[in-house]
Parts: C-alpha cells; sequence; structure tokens
C-alpha cells in the first residue's frame, strides 16, 4: 500500500511539471503589460493570453486611464501562432499612470467571459 | 451496545466524520469570474459534468484501524442547473476487528450513493451560488465488513458559495467561502438485534439522526493572477484551502454507553488544510488536491490522516457529448459575464 502511495505521488508529481491552466472557459492565464505589475513605458501594444482559443470577431478590449478617459485601440486580433492569445495595439504610447483593461472574449468552444485588470507604467 | 461494537461503529462513524459531506458529487464549479474548485470535506456549490477518478482518503482510526479509502463518483448534468450523481468508495481496513474477532486486514466496497442537485440561484457578478441536493445511501449495496450499512439513510443537503471578488480591497479579492449542511436519518433508526445474554435484556441499536456541516475558506491564486495581480507559473493554478466538517448526532441516539468512543452525544469532525491545482495534460483537463486530515477530538481519529482528489473535468474534455447536459445548452449566465 505504501509503495502504491508512492508511486501515485511521483506520477501525481510528474503531471504537475508538464501541464498547464485549464478550464472550460477562457480565462485570462498572463498578461502584457502583466496584471497588477509596474512596467516602464511607452506601452504600445497589450498582449493577453488566454487558457483556451478565443474568437477575436466576437472579442472586445478597453483601456481606460486612472482620470477616466478611453484609451484609442485598435480590434483585437489572435497571433497567427496562438489562437490563445490576443494583440491589442494601442492608439497611441501610454505615458506614466495607472491604467484599467476590461476584456470581454468567446472561446472556442463559444463560452463567454470577461475580467477587468490595472497595470501601471511608471 | 456491547464495547467491542461500539468501538467498530467509533471507526464507521469517524470515517464517515472525515468523509461526511462527499456524497456521490464531485464538482468545480464557475460563477462569474470565480472557480469554485472541487473540495474534499464537502461538495461544491454547483452542478458540473465531472468524474472524481479517485477520491483517496487515509484515516487512523481511534479503534487503532488504519483505513484507506478509494472513492469513486460521477456526475451528470440533466439540466444546466440539476445533476445526477452515482459513486461508492472501495474500503482496505487494516488492524481491525474482524467478523470472527481476530485482528487483521478486511476489504470491500462502501453502499452506492446516488444524488439529485439543484441550483436555483446564482449571480455571477457577485460570484454567489446556492444549491440543495437530496440523496441516498442503498443500503445492502456494500460489504458489511467494511462498514457499509444493511440499511438505506436519506440525506438533505444544502450548499452555498460566495467570491470576494466584488470587494473594494485588492488582498481580500481572491478569498472565497463555500459551505454545506447535511441532515441525515435511517430507513431503519432502531434495530433489534438480540438478546443479552447475562442481561436477559433486549439489545437494540439506534442509527442517529446526524447533522453534518461544513466550511471552507479558499485563497485562489488562480483568481489572483488574472484579476488582481500576475502570479507565477505553476503557483498561478494553485487554489489553497482550509476546510472543517462535523457530524453530530442530533436525535435517536440512545442511551449513553459508558467508555463508548466516540460518546453516543459526541461531535466529531476534521480541519484540513490543503491545496488543489487545476491543469491539462494533453486533452484532459482535470484538478488534483491533497488535504491533511486533523481530527478534532480523539473520536475523530487517532492522529492526522490525508485525503487527495483526482477530478476529471469532462465538460471541458467533451463539451459536445458527456461534458454537456441531457436537456437545454450549458449553464445559463447572464449577458456578456459567462
Amino acid at each position: 500500500m505504501q509503495r502504491f502511495l508512492k508511486l501515485l505521488l511521483a506520477a501525481a508529481m510528474v503531471a504537475l511539471l508538464t501541464t498547464n491552466t485549464a478550464l472550460a472557459h477562457a480565462f485570462l492565464d498572463h498578461a502584457v503589460p502583466g496584471v497588477g505589475m509596474t512596467v516602464s513605458g511607452p506601452v504600445r501594444e497589450l498582449r493577453l493570453y488566454y487558457t483556451q482559443g478565443v474568437v477575436m470577431a466576437f472579442s472586445h478590449v478597453h483601456v481606460v486611464s486612472a482620470a477616466g478617459a478611453q484609451i484609442p485601440t485598435g480590434k483585437p486580433v489572435n497571433d497567427p501562432s496562438d489562437q490563445q492569445t490576443l494583440i491589442i495595439r494601442l492608439g497611441r504610447a501610454l505615458g506614466a499612470g495607472t491604467y484599467s483593461v476590461t476584456w470581454q472574449v468567446v472561446s472556442v468552444d463559444t463560452h463567454t467571459t470577461q475580467g477587468t485588470f490595472t497595470f501601471t507604467v511608471s | 451496545m456491547s464495547h467491542k461494537a461500539s468501538m467498530a461503529c467509533a471507526g464507521a462513524f469517524a470515517a464517515a466524520a472525515a468523509l461526511a459531506g462527499i456524497g456521490p458529487a464531485l464538482s468545480h464549479t464557475i460563477v462569474g469570474n470565480r472557480v469554485f474548485p472541487a473540495t474534499i470535506g464537502i461538495d461544491d456549490p454547483g452542478v458540473n459534468d465531472e468524474l472524481g477518478l479517485p477520491t483517496f482518503a487515509y484515516l487512523a482510526n481511534p479503534d487503532d484501524s488504519l483505513e484507506y479509502d478509494f472513492k469513486i463518483a460521477y456526475q451528470k448534468t440533466i439540466t444546466p442547473d440539476l445533476s445526477f450523481s452515482v459513486g461508492s468508495a472501495f474500503t482496505h481496513l487494516v488492524n481491525t476487528v474482524k467478523p470472527d474477532g481476530t485482528i487483521g486486514t478486511l476489504n470491500g466496497w462502501q453502499n452506492v450513493q446516488t444524488q439529485l442537485k439543484y441550483v436555483p440561484y446564482q449571480n455571477a457578478e457577485h460570484e454567489f451560488i446556492v444549491s440543495v441536493a437530496g440523496s441516498v445511501e442503498w443500503g445492502h449495496t456494500g460489504n458489511a465488513s467494511v462498514g457499509a450499512d444493511a440499511f438505506s439513510s436519506f440525506t438533505a443537503k444544502g450548499f452555498f458559495g460566495k467570491g470576494f471578488g466584488d470587494l473594494e480591497a485588492e488582498w481580500l479579492r481572491p478569498f472565497a467561502v463555500t459551505g454545506e449542511i447535511d441532515y441525515t436519518w435511517s430507513s431503519h433508526p432502531i434495530d433489534v438485534t438480540g438478546i443479552d445474554p447475562d442481561t436477559g435484556l433486549v439489545l437494540i441499536d439506534h442509527r442517529p439522526t446526524v447533522l453534518t456541516y461544513g466550511v471552507t475558506l479558499q485563497y485562489s491564486l488562480l483568481y489572483m493572477n488574472a484579476f488582481v495581480h500576475e502570479v507565477p507559473p505553476f503557483f498561478r493554478q494553485l487554489i489553497p484551502t482550509v476546510e472543517a466538517v462535523f457530524s453530530m448526532p442530533v436525535s435517536n441516539i440512545g442511551p449513553s454507553v459508558i467508555d463508548s468512543v466516540p460518546g453516543t452525544h459526541e461531535v466529531t469532525g476534521t480541519v484540513q488544510p490543503g491545496v488543489f491545482y487545476i491543469g491539462r495534460l494533453g486533452p484532459v483537463s482535470f484538478e488534483l488536491g491533497a488535504e491533511a486530515l486533523i481530527p478534532i477530538n480523539r473520536a475523530s481519529g487517532k492522529h492526522v490522516g490525508a485525503v487527495a482528489i483526482l477530478d476529471f473535468f469532462l465538460d471541458d474534455m467533451f463539451p459536445d457529448s458527456l461534458g454537456k447536459p441531457l436537456f437545454g445548452g450549458s449553464q445559463p449566465r447572464p449577458a456578456g459575464l459567462y
């Protein structure tokens, strides 16, 4: 019994080292600039990496400054090599300040998810 | 009830306390931006298409026996808010009292359990959900030698879940709580087992009506990474959790038995700190979790045990077949939120 449990634990550790996040819906895995992070400017584009492929035609991303001003953005497009990544080119380079990103995407299995995060440009 | 029978019941009672509330339903639930993992001490508050294979538990019973349980459970959504579950557990008992009175090893299956669960309300914006369930443990479907009851029992259940993503303070937003309360009664609350040869008194087994309740406190690094602050890879897939589950006989308890463990009116339970990991290996979407089982008193266990779970998310692996409700589409969500 103890040997079986040790083997089971070893198998679980191998599985953990080779896995990535996955859910039935496209949640944000990480972003550039990162969620809650402070980056040095200027920032000219956002990259949002999701846990599942997203359909760019039904995805929306908005960027707002701390003063509430809407930052002009281009239409989100998929990374040609990775359907789980959205690239949003900004209408202007972001200067110093804190910005709020609101996203809404439709995953390839047709579920809609949305979220909001902030980042700071130093 | 004889002392030997009392001790035998103690092991089963403590095991039931540790596994209380699991039932046959194991699921993870997504409400708005919140993922409630499939917890072990209590069930999570939603309905889903999932396969728990297995949930493993190691218990040191107060009667000095060691118990290893391997639980299998399958949950299938009938509609987006209604599910049916079926499950059982294989038990390996070591250093236990065998039917012939000797000390040794016993193996066998617990009774089959089935459950219907319904979600009457959920609020994605506030990450809040409530659900109710009714379950049956079917007597005589398991092996009596490992404690499976010959008679059926019925349980009425209530669940809730609340994520705190709607709070202003960012450090509080990854927190979530879930809870479950069960009311269990037997189809044969009183059973005449014989005549005491010494006293001539009728021997009666009481199957108490039991109230089981539990709560989890979760700190979701999964949530923190997506909505609060970036978390390093691997850690961003973790949900550290503390669970607490308690059982208390509330009626049909019978007379107190001197030196019985647990005491006939005693509350048993466990505190279970641990962590859940959500990931994917190729096409397989799964959750892996492990917790320590810390008994709250001697009646709940002799020393710390352990539980672990491997849960497969069928709604992710087979979204067009096994993973979708029999009737209706996927779980309804407020427009734009899910």
